[in-house]
Protein backbone atom coordinates (compact mmCIF):
# COMPACT_ATOMS: atom_id res chain seq x y z
CA UNK A 1 0.00 0.00 0.00
CA UNK A 2 2.35 2.73 -1.13
CA UNK A 3 -0.27 4.71 -2.81
CA UNK A 4 -0.45 8.64 0.25
CA UNK A 5 -2.44 10.35 -1.90
CA UNK A 6 -4.04 11.43 0.84
CA UNK A 7 -0.87 12.40 3.19
CA UNK A 8 -1.59 15.93 4.75
CA UNK A 9 -5.34 15.09 4.74
CA UNK A 10 -7.19 15.10 8.05
CA UNK A 11 -10.30 12.67 8.19
CA UNK A 12 -13.02 12.20 10.86
CA UNK A 13 -14.84 8.51 10.47
CA UNK A 14 -17.87 8.53 12.93
CA UNK A 15 -18.75 4.61 14.37
CA UNK A 16 -15.38 3.84 13.88
CA UNK A 17 -14.41 1.46 16.68
CA UNK A 18 -15.70 -1.41 14.45
CA UNK A 19 -17.05 -2.93 11.38
CA UNK A 20 -17.00 -0.92 8.35
CA UNK A 21 -15.90 2.58 9.96
CA UNK A 22 -13.14 1.32 11.04
CA UNK A 23 -11.89 -0.28 7.55
CA UNK A 24 -12.70 3.34 5.88
CA UNK A 25 -10.64 4.80 9.04
CA UNK A 26 -7.60 2.04 7.93
CA UNK A 27 -8.05 2.48 4.33
CA UNK A 28 -7.97 6.30 4.94
CA UNK A 29 -4.88 6.06 6.85
CA UNK A 30 -3.20 3.85 4.34
CA UNK A 31 -3.57 6.60 2.10
CA UNK A 32 -1.62 9.21 4.61
CA UNK A 33 -4.44 10.50 6.09
CA UNK A 34 -4.20 11.44 9.95
CA UNK A 35 -7.36 10.14 11.02
CA UNK A 36 -9.92 10.87 14.21
CA UNK A 37 -11.64 8.02 15.07
CA UNK A 38 -15.26 7.95 17.01
CA UNK A 39 -17.44 5.98 18.24
CA UNK A 40 -18.97 3.76 21.21
CA UNK A 41 -16.11 1.70 22.33
CA UNK A 42 -14.02 1.28 25.79
CA UNK A 43 -10.76 1.84 26.61
CA UNK A 44 -9.47 -1.19 25.17
CA UNK A 45 -11.06 -1.17 22.11
CA UNK A 46 -10.45 2.64 21.43
CA UNK A 47 -6.56 1.47 21.93
CA UNK A 48 -7.20 -1.80 19.35
CA UNK A 49 -8.12 1.10 16.76
CA UNK A 50 -5.89 3.30 17.11
CA UNK A 51 -3.19 0.28 17.16
CA UNK A 52 -4.76 -0.58 13.78
CA UNK A 53 -5.53 2.34 12.02
CA UNK A 54 -1.67 3.47 12.75
CA UNK A 55 -0.21 0.07 11.94
CA UNK A 56 -2.37 0.48 8.40
CA UNK A 57 -0.43 3.70 8.14
CA UNK A 58 -2.01 6.81 9.48
CA UNK A 59 1.14 9.40 10.48
CA UNK A 60 -1.32 10.52 13.10
CA UNK A 61 -4.99 8.96 15.22
CA UNK A 62 -7.02 10.40 17.66
CA UNK A 63 -10.21 8.33 19.35
CA UNK A 64 -13.20 10.18 20.76
CA UNK A 65 -16.29 8.72 21.68
CA UNK A 66 -20.00 10.23 22.64
CA UNK A 67 -19.14 10.85 26.20
CA UNK A 68 -15.98 12.98 24.86
CA UNK A 69 -13.20 10.63 26.13
CA UNK A 70 -9.86 11.64 23.69
CA UNK A 71 -7.28 8.87 23.43
CA UNK A 72 -4.39 9.78 21.34
CA UNK A 73 -1.52 8.64 19.39
CA UNK A 74 1.13 9.63 16.85
CA UNK A 75 3.87 7.98 14.69
CA UNK A 76 7.29 7.96 16.37
CA UNK B 1 -16.99 16.48 17.57
CA UNK B 2 -16.68 18.82 14.68
CA UNK B 3 -14.96 21.82 16.33
CA UNK B 4 -12.16 19.80 17.98
CA UNK B 5 -11.25 17.42 14.84
CA UNK B 6 -11.26 21.11 13.07
CA UNK B 7 -8.94 22.26 15.40
CA UNK B 8 -6.67 19.28 15.37
CA UNK B 9 -7.09 18.97 11.77
CA UNK B 10 -8.68 21.04 9.80
CA UNK B 11 -11.23 18.77 8.77
CA UNK B 12 -10.89 17.61 4.77
CA UNK B 13 -12.70 14.41 5.04
CA UNK B 14 -15.47 13.42 6.70
CA UNK B 15 -17.00 9.83 6.72
CA UNK B 16 -20.71 9.32 8.30
CA UNK B 17 -20.72 5.86 8.84
CA UNK B 18 -22.21 5.31 12.62
CA UNK B 19 -25.53 3.60 12.13
CA UNK B 20 -27.91 1.07 14.00
CA UNK B 21 -30.43 -0.99 12.93
CA UNK B 22 -33.19 -2.96 14.66
CA UNK B 23 -35.37 -4.82 12.47
CA UNK B 24 -39.15 -4.91 13.59
CA UNK B 25 -42.45 -4.65 11.63
CA UNK B 26 -44.57 -1.67 11.22
CA UNK B 27 -47.16 -2.82 13.40
CA UNK B 28 -44.23 -4.05 15.63
CA UNK B 29 -42.33 -1.03 15.89
CA UNK B 30 -42.31 1.74 18.65
CA UNK B 31 -41.41 5.11 18.46
CA UNK B 32 -38.53 4.87 20.68
CA UNK B 33 -36.74 2.64 18.10
CA UNK B 34 -37.81 5.58 14.98
CA UNK B 35 -36.50 7.85 16.98
CA UNK B 36 -33.29 6.30 17.84
CA UNK B 37 -32.35 5.00 14.55
CA UNK B 38 -33.59 8.02 12.51
CA UNK B 39 -31.05 10.26 15.40
CA UNK B 40 -27.96 7.93 14.67
CA UNK B 41 -28.33 6.95 10.83
CA UNK B 42 -29.78 10.37 9.54
CA UNK B 43 -29.88 13.26 12.12
CA UNK B 44 -26.27 12.92 13.12
CA UNK B 45 -25.01 13.08 9.21
CA UNK B 46 -27.20 16.51 9.17
CA UNK B 47 -25.55 17.98 12.05
CA UNK B 48 -21.97 17.09 11.18
CA UNK B 49 -22.65 17.87 7.09
CA UNK B 50 -24.00 21.75 8.28
CA UNK B 51 -21.28 22.00 10.76
CA UNK B 52 -18.29 20.59 8.31
CA UNK B 53 -19.36 21.82 5.06
CA UNK B 54 -19.28 25.74 5.25
CA UNK B 55 -15.60 25.43 6.35
CA UNK B 56 -14.60 22.58 3.23
CA UNK B 57 -15.83 24.99 1.15
CA UNK B 58 -14.09 28.02 2.66
CA UNK B 59 -11.25 26.33 2.04
CA UNK B 60 -12.26 24.60 -1.51
CA UNK B 61 -11.90 21.44 -0.79
CA UNK B 62 -13.38 18.67 1.40
CA UNK B 63 -15.00 15.32 0.90
CA UNK B 64 -17.94 13.90 2.55
CA UNK B 65 -18.68 10.13 2.09
CA UNK B 66 -21.85 9.14 3.75
CA UNK B 67 -22.11 5.18 4.28
CA UNK B 68 -25.95 5.09 3.56
CA UNK B 69 -26.94 1.08 2.99
CA UNK B 70 -28.80 -0.61 -0.59
CA UNK B 71 -31.55 0.18 1.29
CA UNK B 72 -31.37 3.71 0.76
CA UNK B 73 -32.12 2.56 -2.48
CA UNK B 74 -34.83 0.03 -2.08
CA UNK B 75 -36.83 -1.86 0.72
CA UNK B 76 -37.30 -4.66 2.68
CA UNK B 77 -39.78 -5.92 5.08
CA UNK B 78 -39.27 -5.19 8.94
CA UNK B 79 -37.12 -2.24 8.24
CA UNK B 80 -39.00 0.91 8.53
CA UNK B 81 -37.25 3.27 10.47
CA UNK B 82 -33.98 2.06 8.75
CA UNK B 83 -34.77 2.43 4.94
CA UNK B 84 -36.57 5.76 6.04
CA UNK B 85 -33.18 6.97 7.30
CA UNK B 86 -30.54 5.25 4.33
CA UNK B 87 -33.50 6.75 2.05
CA UNK B 88 -32.77 10.08 3.66
CA UNK B 89 -29.16 9.71 3.92
CA UNK B 90 -29.01 9.76 0.16
CA UNK B 91 -31.44 12.58 -0.31
CA UNK B 92 -29.84 14.62 2.05
CA UNK B 93 -26.24 13.71 0.23
CA UNK B 94 -27.87 15.17 -2.50
CA UNK B 95 -28.86 18.51 -1.46
CA UNK B 96 -25.22 18.84 0.55
CA UNK B 97 -23.37 17.93 -3.22
CA UNK B 98 -25.99 20.78 -4.99
CA UNK B 99 -24.94 23.23 -2.31
CA UNK B 100 -21.00 22.56 -2.50
CA UNK B 101 -20.48 21.44 -6.18
CA UNK B 102 -19.06 24.74 -7.25
CA UNK B 103 -16.79 25.01 -4.47
CA UNK B 104 -12.79 25.23 -4.87
CA UNK B 105 -11.37 24.95 -8.20
CA UNK B 106 -9.84 22.19 -10.22
CA UNK B 107 -6.83 23.41 -7.99
CA UNK B 108 -7.90 23.28 -4.89
CA UNK B 109 -10.16 20.39 -5.34
CA UNK B 110 -13.43 21.01 -5.03
CA UNK B 111 -16.04 19.55 -2.41
CA UNK B 112 -18.23 16.05 -3.02
CA UNK B 113 -20.41 14.64 -1.44
CA UNK B 114 -21.51 10.81 -2.09
CA UNK B 115 -23.18 8.09 -0.41
CA UNK B 116 -22.20 4.83 -0.72
CA UNK B 117 -25.13 1.66 -0.54
CA UNK B 118 -23.44 -1.35 0.91
CA UNK B 119 -25.44 -4.71 0.85
CA UNK B 120 -24.63 -7.58 2.54
CA UNK B 121 -21.17 -6.96 4.50
CA UNK B 122 -19.82 -8.77 7.23
CA UNK B 123 -20.34 -6.79 10.29
CA UNK B 124 -21.44 -7.12 14.27
CA UNK B 125 -24.58 -5.11 12.56
CA UNK B 126 -25.96 -8.00 10.62
CA UNK B 127 -25.64 -10.69 13.15
CA UNK B 128 -29.09 -10.04 14.63
CA UNK B 129 -30.40 -11.11 11.49
CA UNK B 130 -28.37 -13.70 10.63
CA UNK B 131 -28.88 -15.60 13.68
CA UNK B 132 -33.12 -14.70 12.94
CA UNK B 133 -32.67 -16.42 9.56
CA UNK B 134 -30.55 -19.48 10.90
CA UNK B 135 -33.39 -20.19 13.20
CA UNK B 136 -36.21 -19.97 11.15
CA UNK B 137 -34.32 -22.04 8.35
CA UNK B 138 -33.70 -24.17 11.13
CA UNK B 139 -29.49 -24.41 10.27
CA UNK B 140 -26.34 -23.17 10.99
CA UNK B 141 -24.88 -19.29 10.74
CA UNK B 142 -23.53 -20.10 7.39
CA UNK B 143 -27.05 -21.27 6.03
CA UNK B 144 -29.00 -18.19 7.56
CA UNK B 145 -26.21 -16.21 5.65
CA UNK B 146 -26.83 -17.53 2.45
CA UNK B 147 -30.19 -17.60 3.15
CA UNK B 148 -29.68 -13.97 3.56
CA UNK B 149 -27.55 -13.41 0.10
CA UNK B 150 -30.05 -15.96 -1.81
CA UNK B 151 -32.63 -13.15 -1.25
CA UNK B 152 -30.89 -10.00 -2.08
CA UNK B 153 -27.46 -10.28 -3.55
CA UNK B 154 -27.61 -11.67 -7.04
CA UNK B 155 -23.34 -12.08 -5.86
CA UNK B 156 -23.85 -14.62 -3.42
CA UNK B 157 -20.80 -13.22 -1.43
CA UNK B 158 -20.58 -11.41 1.29
CA UNK B 159 -18.37 -7.83 0.94
CA UNK B 160 -15.57 -7.27 3.24
CA UNK B 161 -15.77 -4.27 4.98
CA UNK B 162 -12.28 -3.18 3.58
CA UNK B 163 -13.83 -3.55 0.42
CA UNK B 164 -16.17 -0.17 1.69
CA UNK B 165 -12.92 0.84 2.71
CA UNK B 166 -11.34 1.23 -0.55
CA UNK B 167 -13.83 3.19 -2.19
CA UNK B 168 -14.61 5.22 0.31
CA UNK B 169 -10.21 6.35 0.23
CA UNK B 170 -10.96 6.45 -3.84
CA UNK B 171 -13.69 8.90 -3.30
CA UNK B 172 -11.55 11.15 -1.12
CA UNK B 173 -8.82 11.43 -4.59
CA UNK B 174 -8.41 14.69 -6.27
CA UNK B 175 -9.10 12.91 -9.44
CA UNK B 176 -13.14 11.92 -7.95
CA UNK B 177 -13.39 15.88 -8.08
CA UNK B 178 -16.51 15.59 -10.09
CA UNK B 179 -17.95 12.72 -8.59
CA UNK B 180 -20.68 13.93 -6.18
CA UNK B 181 -24.46 13.98 -5.38
CA UNK B 182 -23.94 9.58 -6.06
CA UNK B 183 -25.37 7.01 -4.18
CA UNK B 184 -23.29 3.94 -4.87
CA UNK B 185 -24.32 0.53 -4.72
CA UNK B 186 -21.75 -2.25 -3.50
CA UNK B 187 -24.25 -5.01 -3.43
CA UNK B 188 -23.38 -7.47 -6.06
CA UNK B 189 -26.22 -6.30 -8.16
CA UNK B 190 -29.08 -6.11 -5.21
CA UNK B 191 -31.07 -3.38 -5.68
CA UNK B 192 -34.09 -4.78 -5.87
CA UNK B 193 -37.50 -4.69 -3.37
CA UNK B 194 -37.89 -7.39 -1.19
CA UNK B 195 -38.12 -10.92 -4.17
CA UNK B 196 -37.10 -14.13 -3.72
CA UNK B 197 -34.30 -13.87 -6.62
CA UNK B 198 -32.91 -17.45 -6.40
CA UNK B 199 -35.45 -20.31 -5.96
CA UNK B 200 -35.02 -23.05 -3.36
CA UNK B 201 -34.52 -25.41 -6.24
CA UNK B 202 -31.12 -23.30 -7.78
Amino acid sequence: MTNRHLEGRTALVTGSAQGIGLSIARALGAAGARVAVHGIATAEQAEAALSEVTAAGAPEVRFSTPTCATFRRSRP
Amino acid sequence: MIEAVEAWGPLDILVNNAGIQKTASLAEVDAATWDAILAVNLSAAFHTMRMALPMMGGRGFGRVVNIASVHGLVASRDKGPYVASKFGLVGLSKVAALEYAASGSRTSGGVTVNCICPGWTETSLIEPQVDARAAATGGDRDAGIASLLAEKQPSLRMSDPAEIGELAAWLCARAAHNITGTAIPIDGDGRRNDSTLVKEEH
